[in-house]
């Protein structure tokens, strides 16, 4: 087991730090340290997490630490460097500013390989479709926590239907499942970081 | 019965003519209600609807109540807050958490908004439950917290990774929040004495489909608090509710073990959180309050999805006694009146 993949699983984002200085001075290549180390310890967390078996505040210190470790690698790599399996914009919907689930499933797509445009949370349907636009995205990710704002969500999948633009909706929170999901014309529905992942690494197979 | 006597026998596990209904929600509903009875004062809406009502009795601070309809107040806690509109719902949100950047418990020392327990208003207190009491309402008071209050203070994400990440910042700031509170709770239950009955203890501890922090984490930096605070107002005869959202199955025998009386909410679509499992294995330790589901049949479900929701926790929950039927948390803005009476007539037909 290396130091940075186990910084990253036990979230002890100072010893990822130095892991990660370690880990280029031995000469490996960033794309190399952020393949073989950093997401399979954002894998192993995130699994640990929808098995019950890791909470909250050790997913979000795994994060914090890859975060840590990728602002070092990433100015290292020049864009053909950078392996992306697409990218993903998310946000929590106009009207609802509960956003920790929402940047979990952020973090755990970004630790595993997306380009993730975290918009934070009270999005409007424009914005969501002007930031899938601009930044060419292939996933909107929307997020709500209360009733009364989940069914925002169907106005945002109206209107990206609605400008014809390329892109999968994925839908989570609290409230929902896969049944409203379905209903509201979203392309899916996940209930934890973890299963995100896997749903929107399907969705762009798809 | 009164609505208060209801209750009482509930929780004292007496016999009582009907389990008692209650109700929590939010103004919009409250003020739908209002609408539907043709009456102004809440109490009276209450009374008019056979609700048992449990009046919260909660002490305003330095000459303001809590009112959530305010924008930009600022906490007791030097918490700042404002208004946001969420789709039929107005919500008070906490914003820029006043600790957020505290590193050592050195920094507590300085910190410029620490309650003082003299300011709290006992005397407003105390006149709110003699009007709960002449309505016949039982009354709860007051709400104490400790992680929800430090949540807001040092912001929800940081306050996670601090149970694993700072635990002796942790641990210091709970300290100085549960020491000021207890001096409240204690002047609270001195100065209502008859009036009060129950404590509202408020501590989120769950997600839907888990803990929010591991089960070590909450045994060190809660538990023995808590424990403190039950054994305190248990030495006033008074009842202590705890409320935690969630799934929180593994936290249950911990609760009992501090001497926890009523359990509140019980999401029982939450895994582990069976109605009719949680009677099985805690219903002799404890009293459930709550159950009706909220996120989807009250708010969204048909007359009759209410009607067989609160018969389905009466039948478990209420088996045998122990049970007061409320909404799962507060009742969310656009809930149909017609569901809140289906869950109320439930019960006083059941």
């Amino acid at each position: 087991m290396d130091n940075l993949y186990e910084a990253i699983y036990k979230g002890n984002f100072i010893a990822a730090k130095t892991a990660v200085s370690e880990a280029l001075n031995s000469g490996l290549e960033p794309q190399s340290i952020i393949d073989k180390s950093m997401c399979p310890a954002m894998e192993a967390i995130g699994k640990d997490f929808e098995e019950g078996k890791a909470f909250v505040p050790n997913l979000l210190l795994s994060a914090k630490a890859m975060k840590i470790a990728l602002d070092i690698l990433k100015p290292l790599m020049n864009s053909e460097q950078k392996a992306i399996i697409g990218t993903v914009v998310i946000g929590t919907v106009k009207g609802d500013l509960h956003d920790i689930g929402k940047n979990l499933v952020a973090s755990m797509l970004e630790g595993t390989g997306f380009n993730v445009i975290n918009l934070g949370a009270d999005v409007s349907k424009e914005r969501f479709i002007a930031a899938a636009k601009e930044h060419n995205a292939q996933i909107i990710c929307l997020s709500a926590l209360l009733t009364t704002t989940m069914d925002y969500m169907q106005e945002v999948v109206e209107a990206v239907r609605a400008d014809g633009l390329n892109v999968k909706i994925m839908v989570g929170g609290a409230p929902l499942n896969a049944e409203f999901a379905a209903k509201i014309g979203a392309d899916g529905y996940s209930s934890n970081a973890n299963e995100a992942t896997v749903l929107a690494k399907r969705l762009i197979a798809s | 019965m009164t609505p208060r006597e209801r209750v009482m026998a509930t929780i004292n596990r007496l016999p009582v003519d009907r389990a008692p209904v209650d109700l929590w929600c939010t103004p919009e509903v409250l003020d739908s209600l209002r609408e539907y009875t043709s009456l102004d004062d809440e109490f009276a809406v209450y009374d008019k609807l056979g609700v048992d009502k449990i009046v919260w009795v909660f002490p305003g601070y330095a000459g303001r109540y809590f009112d959530p309809n305010d924008s930009g107040e600022i906490t007791m806690w030097g918490v700042p807050t404002r208004m946001v509109k969420a789709g039929l719902a107005t919500y008070q949100e906490y914003i820029n958490p006043p600790i957020a950047d505290f590193f050592d418990p050195s920094e507590l020392e300085t910190y410029h908004s620490w309650p003082d327990p003299d300011r709290f208003d006992y005397e407003g207190a105390k006149a709110l439950a003699k009007q709960a009491r002449s309505w016949n309402f039982a009354t709860i008071g007051p709400w104490i917290s400790h992680y929800e209050i430090y949540c807001q203070m040092r912001g929800l994400e940081n306050a996670l990774m601090d149970t694993v990440a700072f635990p002796d910042f942790l641990d210091a700031t709970v300290e100085r929040i549960d020491a000021i509170q207890t001096v409240m709770l204690e002047r609270m239950l001195k100065e209502l004495n008859d009036d009060l009955d129950i404590v509202f203890i408020s501590d989120d501890m769950g997600m839907q489909s888990n803990m929010l922090i591991s089960l070590e984490s909450w045994e060190r930096f809660f538990k023995p608090r808590l424990k403190n605070w039950c054994d305190l107002i248990h030495s006033y005869g008074k009842k202590v509710l705890y409320h935690t959202d969630g799934a929180v199955l593994p936290l249950i025998p911990g609760l009992i073990e501090c001497g926890i009386d009523i359990l509140n909410p019980i999401q029982h679509v939450c895994p582990g959180m069976d109605t009719a499992g949680l009677k099985r294995e805690f219903g002799k330790d404890l009293i459930f309050h709550g159950g009706i589901e909220n996120q989807r049949i009250l708010p969204m479900g048909t007359v009759d999805e209410v009607i067989e929701e609160t018969r389905m926790c009466l039948d478990t929950l209420g088996k045998g006694g122990g049970y007061i039927c409320c909404s799962c948390h507060n009742a969310q803005a656009g809930t149909p009146v017609e569901n809140i009476l289906a869950m109320i007539d439930t019960v006083k037909t059941y």
